[in-house]
């Protein structure tokens, strides 16, 4: 029997691709919840994103592979829109604050002296 | 059901990192550069009036870039992230905890009243760091996360 083909090639090659959707999926929901509570916008982004993803386990185990392949990739784009969205959002925001602070303080200065 | 690859409360701690990483470190150094512009820019102003500040906000930067580096590492699944991440979460305790002290029971400077409330809000503020890094130090995890990488 040594030279014969495993017969559930296939089944296990299917049942890893399912895993790596699964663990796909986990890693997008919480980014998407993340992209929700941390960036300005984000909750349009997040809930969008939670929203296409909602029963994606089943559909993932139930359905075939290209389906949930293109939520994840349409949640996936969503929800890097809302982070580089937030994360431009958060620099314009610290270059503003450092400004300011840095103007108030040599205002303070200028009293002093 | 199928099973993910990675376990899914470590998927959520590293992709939480991710998020939180840019961020401390962000404000971590935006707020150490504005100390040291501070004590530089103004007369009778030295870092001992600052108090704690500046080494909590370096810490923040510290942390945020461990986090990040566990965070990426994790995700492409290296056991040393979780070494990694664990070192962050346990870090952002420590930085949590030292300031509710320093700024409550211990505190001189800018003391926040009243000590208990205070003492609770930092200590929740602590607790989903302290959670994450228990459960990554769990044998269970260790394993999954060893696993995993063998797989790869």
């Amino acid at each position: 029997m040594s030279g014969a083909p495993w017969p559930y090639h296939d089944l296990a090659d299917q049942q890893r691709r399912r895993a790596v959707q699964h663990t796909r999926a986990d890693a997008w929901r919480t980014a998407a919840v993340m992209t929700c509570l941390l960036a300005p916008c984000g909750p349009l982004f997040g809930v969008a994103a939670l929203w296409l993803m909602r029963g994606i386990e089943a559909k993932i185990d139930c359905q075939p592979e290209s389906q949930a392949d293109a939520i994840l990739k349409t949640a996936r784009a969503i929800v890097i829109a809302g982070t580089g969205l937030g994360f431009v959002a958060v620099l314009i925001t610290a270059v503003t604050m450092a400004n300011v602070a840095l103007q108030l303080a040599f205002q303070l200065l200028q009293v002093r002296q | 059901m199928t099973a993910p690859i990675r376990p899914r409360a470590v998927t959520i701690a590293a992709v939480f990192w991710l998020y939180m990483g840019p961020s401390w470190t962000l404000a971590g150094s935006v707020m150490v550069l504005a100390c040291v512009a501070l004590v530089e820019q103004m007369p009778g102003i030295d870092y001992a009036a600052l108090d704690i500040l500046p080494w909590c906000f370096l810490a923040l930067l510290v942390c945020g870039l461990l986090g990040i580096r566990g965070a990426l590492r994790l995700l492409a699944l290296h056991e040393r992230g979780r070494d990694n991440v664990e070192r962050a979460n346990w870090a952002a305790v420590t930085i949590i905890m030292v300031f509710t002290l320093r700024t409550t029971v211990l505190g001189t400077w800018n003391r926040v009243e009243p000590i208990v409330a205070g003492m609770a809000a930092g200590a929740l503020a602590a607790l989903p760091f302290l959670l994450m890094a228990l459960m990554l130090r769990k044998a269970a995890v260790r394993s999954a996360i060893r696993s995993a990488q063998l797989r790869e």
